[in-house]
């Protein structure tokens, strides 16, 4: 019992090895504040996600025409029921700057938390892995798009996407671990190895 | 952050000084944008109720309204241009704001309230800075929406929402920067957890 309760989820799978100061420091036996900072966090994280759809959604389109369009332009297009313009290259590289720093950090603190979680091992790779690979993806569209041509339309709207449900469905993990789970239990204690 | 916690006898204001220079330096930079978002506010809302509705719904130049919010932009010698009647914001307009302020206030409070978690101040004062603080950011976020779809009578929801982020962001950043610079040895130790 005191060996759980010391949070060897994770140790257990991994054939028992001491617990260290991470596995102490486990979703679901944070104290309210962390629970709190955490939930919340996430919470916007996956608001903003939605955020971004629904923006690409209203500036073109959710297909993967809409989003090359919206780098490349449709000027050529006579069916297009609204003109635009290929976006210029400083513009190109402007939303590549602004998704480096500002999208990566959401990705680091999600990944942080999830790492937090009891998820699993193969589960905990595997959303971390698309995780990773979509925020890549995310970041370089873009350019990818603006300079590799309109084939990048379709992996484009696929890591914007997938980003959003790799994120949410992150997010949907610890707030499990932390509100759900019935090892959910009190406060841990600073200094002390046992759950209070 | 939370690894301090584990660390017996971590208290922010025993922290070596080049962490306390670090976080000191952080609130500092953090504050000056804040300011230039207040700033920001200001020039587009007049941070008033009817400056508030006139910048999202729109308001006609000459109207006591869109005055209390209407920019005056300079033509390329210096003078001033006719001033701009305000229009009303398009979805996509309030999303180029909604977008990233979800991201980027929530994260500003998310590296806030690790700081100060490390604080010996009161659980409960603390939670109530986490959440008055996240609360802030869900007001701030949905009062444009709600001012320019529902009614121009919410935008004392925003006003709100900018006291509410005001004082919690002072709190966040008055609690570790009085631990760390003004609270000696012989401080009263708090509630260190989270």
């Amino acid at each position: 019992m005191a060996a759980r309760r010391l949070g060897v989820d994770r140790a257990d799978e991994e054939g028992g090895e001491p617990a260290g100061a991470r596995s102490l420091l486990t979703l679901f036996r944070l104290s309210g504040g962390y629970r709190v900072l955490y939930s919340a966090v996430l919470f916007f994280f996956v608001l903003g996600h939605g955020a971004g759809l629904a923006q690409q959604a209203l500036q073109a389109g959710l297909t993967p025409e809409a989003v090359a369009d919206w780098w490349l332009g449709n000027a050529s297009d006579p069916n297009a029921e609204r003109l635009l313009f290929a976006k210029e290259p400083h513009l190109v590289l402007d939303a590549v700057w602004r998704r480096t720093l500002s999208g990566v950090l959401p990705v680091v603190v999600t990944l942080a938390l999830l790492f937090r979680s009891s998820l699993p091992r193969t589960p905990f790779r595997a959303l971390a892995v698309v995780l990773v690979a979509t925020a890549l993806l995310d970041i370089a569209a873009p350019a990818l798009v603006r300079w590799g041509g309109r084939a990048w339309g379709a992996p484009a709207l696929a890591a914007q996407v997938g980003l959003a449900a790799s994120v949410a469905a992150s997010a949907a993990v610890c707030w499990h671990d932390m509100w759900l789970r019935p090892e959910a239990g009190p406060r841990f204690r600073r200094g002390v190895g046992e759950a209070a | 952050m939370t690894q301090y916690f584990t660390y017996d006898g971590f208290a922010l204001h025993r922290a070596p000084t080049q962490v306390k220079a670090l976080l000191t330096a952080f609130i500092a930079v953090v504050t000056i944008s804040v300011g230039v978002g207040v700033v920001n506010y200001q020039v587009r809302t007049g941070l008033t109720a009817p400056g508030s509705a006139a910048w999202y719904r729109g308001a006609p130049s000459g109207s006591g309204a869109g005055e209390a919010a209407a920019r005056t932009r300079e033509d390329a010698a210096g003078g001033p241009l006719a001033t701009t009647p305000l229009r009303e914001k398009s979805p996509l307009e309030l999303l180029d704001a909604t977008h990233p302020h979800l991201f980027n206030q929530a994260f500003l409070f998310f590296v806030l309230g690790h700081v100060v978690a490390l604080c010996a101040v009161r659980s409960r004062r603390k939670m109530a800075l986490y959440v008055a603080g996240f609360l802030a950011v869900l007001l701030d976020t949905a009062s444009p929406w709600l001012i320019r779809y529902v009614s121009p009578s919410l935008a004392w929801l925003q006003l709100t929402g900018h006291a509410l982020m005001a004082g919690a962001f002072a709190g966040m950043v008055g609690y570790p920067l009085r631990e760390m610079w003004l609270r000696g040895e012989s401080g009263q130790a708090g509630d260190r957890e989270g």
